[in-house]
């Protein structure tokens, strides 16, 4: 059995659904972050977690027991929250106590454990600082020995670290990983920003629309996403719009008038067999290959290179074609803006799915 | 002609303001006087010039040309009487202060926390401010006196078999401090009440605080300098104040603005007026000064180091 289970969690405010039956499970000691964009029903669910909100339908099992109902401050889940909301009104070591002051540990032990946290954040001899004299950084890290320091049986993060700059972010992205398998405490972190969750989770869930739409890890998603949105969210990637036909037998998929014919298994029937006529092909920017538009192959697409990014090991170009502008990843940066291109790709590096209506 | 003049207008006056701008930039006192001279000149001469000659008076015997003396002082403090009215002054301010902040931190605390029509209440709160001192006393008399409006609403609903008559008590008193005051409370709360990010509680919550150790612990600290400017803004004008003692509180709830007024208009001893008139600023100044030893810096928002 689970360690905490989810189950057909559901959040209506008035006439707008935030969360559609969404179920999940997180094992003990798991780090698995909730991602997907603003709006789409992330940190409603956090909050039903921690018991901010209380949800339209459906179970949170925390350790065997339902807590739908139970107060916030009689779960057993703690929450950093997006703008830390540290206590301006304690010092450090009184911010870090506060919840072992609420489960009645007595002073002595108190001091030890703020000073045990202090240590684990790096942060020893902080004690007497205020929350307003410390740098976004170490705030951060306050807040965390904060959440950290009573030991729940969850901890929840609602983008905390979205305030800090890029390196300042990788840095507390690393840090949270070692503190997570140091304290063997279930993490679940809410984002909008990929890369974070991608770097530091074991699992991901991608919501959209307040529904899931995969859970995987990191790897599963960006090689087998479950659809376009997936594939979209998760890394970048070329959508292009496209037709699946059978003509004489034969699955064909058109592309700007452009037909490839396919054997039957190379779509996968789900979208093969469900009478989905038009599909997104959807592939990755470094599975793109460019040649001179001369030497292009046969059912290359005709593109102008618009600009293109040098990136030391890499080079990004941006091709306007037919069907909209494409992005290859290339090793090399032989080609020029304004040149005549084919763009192709393998059929292997392709993925199909069924259109759907593409979201902001 | 003229429409080639007016741009060369422009243009010298935009130099002059420009010029302007230079010189004071390179005499920053130049500057700062300019900025506090006039407001300071104002306090001066409302403000200042018109304690200054109060104190003045109260060191003469009489009428300006007199005699210097203490004697107003010295009758004072050797009347038992002035003493005695100086302290029920005290205790009706504590009384009527305490009880006002506790009703306008509730009405305050019910408006950011549950209530959806906050200004529905607010308004409601302000409205009376509209509406005169003196109108709104004759009123709580209408209401208060014997067989008045509650008198009759209670011998109706049958909670009481004779009038009350809570007219002329110190209860009376206190009723109309209350209703005079609440929104001068309720306003400075509910300003610091809303400045309270909702996230405070929420993480108090999370981390074990239940409502009332959450109350007690983020909220009531949090927002104590709202509830000092909130005691200094009801209290001292309630010291101060005689009209409200008068109309509702009859002769044996004297406090010592009616001595005052009493001294200034109907004995024409200006002198002892405004001797009495000196203690009470005194006092109230005491009073804060001491309120700041006692309980930190209440005006100090962000919380300096020691």
């Amino acid at each position: 059995m689970s360690d905490i289970t989810i189950h057909g969690l559901r959040k209506e405010f008035g006439s707008v659904l935030a969360v559609d039956d969404v179920d999940f499970d997180i094992t003990e000691g798991e780090f698995i972050s909730i991602l997907g964009p603003s709006g789409s029903g992330k940190s409603t669910i956090l909050r039903m977690i921690a018991g901010f909100e209380s949800p339209t339908a459906g179970e949170i099992r925390i350790g065997g027991d339902d807590v739908v109902g139970d107060p916030p401050f009689e779960r057993d889940v703690n929450m950093m929250f997006q703008d830390l909301a540290l206590f301006p009104h304690l010092t450090v070591a009184e911010n870090i106590a506060y919840g072992l002051a609420q489960d009645g540990v007595p002073a002595d032990e108190r001091e030890d454990r703020v000073q045990e946290m202090l240590e684990i954040v790096h942060l020893e001899g902080y004690d007497d600082r205020e929350p307003h004299e410390l740098s976004g950084g170490e705030q951060q890290r306050v807040a965390l020995a904060r959440a950290l320091v009573n030991e729940p049986k969850l901890l929840l993060f609602d983008e905390p670290l979205a305030s800090l700059d890029r390196k300042l972010r990788q840095h507390m992205q690393i840090e949270l990983q070692q503190i997570q398998h140091e304290t063997g405490i279930t993490f679940l972190y809410v984002t909008h920003d990929q890369e974070v969750a991608m770097a530091v989770s074991d699992r991901l869930i991608v919501l959209n629309d307040g529904q899931i739409e995969q859970i995987g890890t990191a790897e599963e998603l960006y090689d087998e996403p479950n659809n376009s949105f997936v594939a979209n969210f998760i890394g970048d990637i070329n959508t292009l719009p496209a037709e699946l036909e059978r003509d004489n037998g034969n699955l064909a998929i058109d592309i700007n008038d452009a037909t490839r014919t396919v054997g039957d298994s190379y779509v996968d029937p789900g979208v093969r067999d469900n009478g989905h006529h038009e599909i997104d092909l959807c592939i990755r920017p470094d599975d793109m290959r460019i040649e001179p538009s001369t030497a292009s192959e046969a059912n290359a697409i005709a593109g102008t290179v618009r600009n293109r990014i040098y990136k030391g090991g890499t080079t990004t170009y941006h091709i306007d074609t037919d069907v909209g502008t494409v992005t290859a990843e290339l090793g090399s940066s032989q080609f020029d803006v304004g040149d005549e291109v084919g763009v192709s790709w393998s059929d292997d590096a392709a993925y199909l799915f069924p259109r759907r209506e593409s979201e902001a | 002609m003229s429409s080639a003049r007016l741009p060369g207008i422009r243009a010298n006056v935009a130099d002059g303001f420009e010029h302007w701008q230079s010189f004071l930039r390179d005499r920053p006192r130049l500057k700062i006087f300019l900025i506090v001279f006039p407001p300071a000149l104002v306090l001066a001469v409302f403000f200042l010039l018109p304690l200054v000659f109060m104190a003045y008076l109260s060191l003469l015997e009489g009428m300006p040309p007199a005699p210097a003396t203490f004697e107003n002082y010295m009758r004072l403090v050797t009347q038992e009487v002035y003493l005695s009215i100086l302290w029920r002054t005290t205790v009706i301010t504590a009384q009527a202060t305490i009880l006002t902040v506790l009703i306008g931190y509730a009405i305050a605390y019910s408006m950011v926390r549950f209530s959806r029509r906050t200004t529905m209440i607010l308004l409601l709160v302000i409205m009376p401010f509209w509406t005169n001192y003196i109108i709104r006393m004759y009123a709580w008399i209408n209401i208060l006196q014997t067989n008045g409006v509650l008198d009759a609403a209670l011998l109706f609903v049958g909670v009481i078999n004779e009038p009350l008559g809570v007219l002329y008590s110190h209860e009376a008193v206190l009723i109309g401090f209350i209703y005079i005051y609440l929104p001068l409370a309720v306003l400075p709360f509910y300003a610091s009440l809303s400045y309270l990010d909702q996230d405070l509680i929420d993480a108090s919550m999370d981390l074990g605080a239940g409502p009332i150790k959450t109350f007690l612990s983020i909220t009531l600290p949090m927002t104590k300098n709202g509830i000092m400017v909130g005691v200094i803004l009801v209290g001292i004008p309630i010291f101060g104040s005689f009209i409200t003692p008068q109309l509702l509180g009859g002769t044996d709830n004297t406090m010592v603005g009616m001595i005052i007024e009493n001294q200034f208009v109907e004995a024409f001893n200006w002198s002892f007026g405004a001797a009495l008139s000196i203690t009470v600023a005194f006092i109230v100044v005491a009073m804060l000064v001491l309120g700041m030893l006692a309980g930190g810096n209440f005006f100090d928002l962000g919380g300096e180091d020691e």
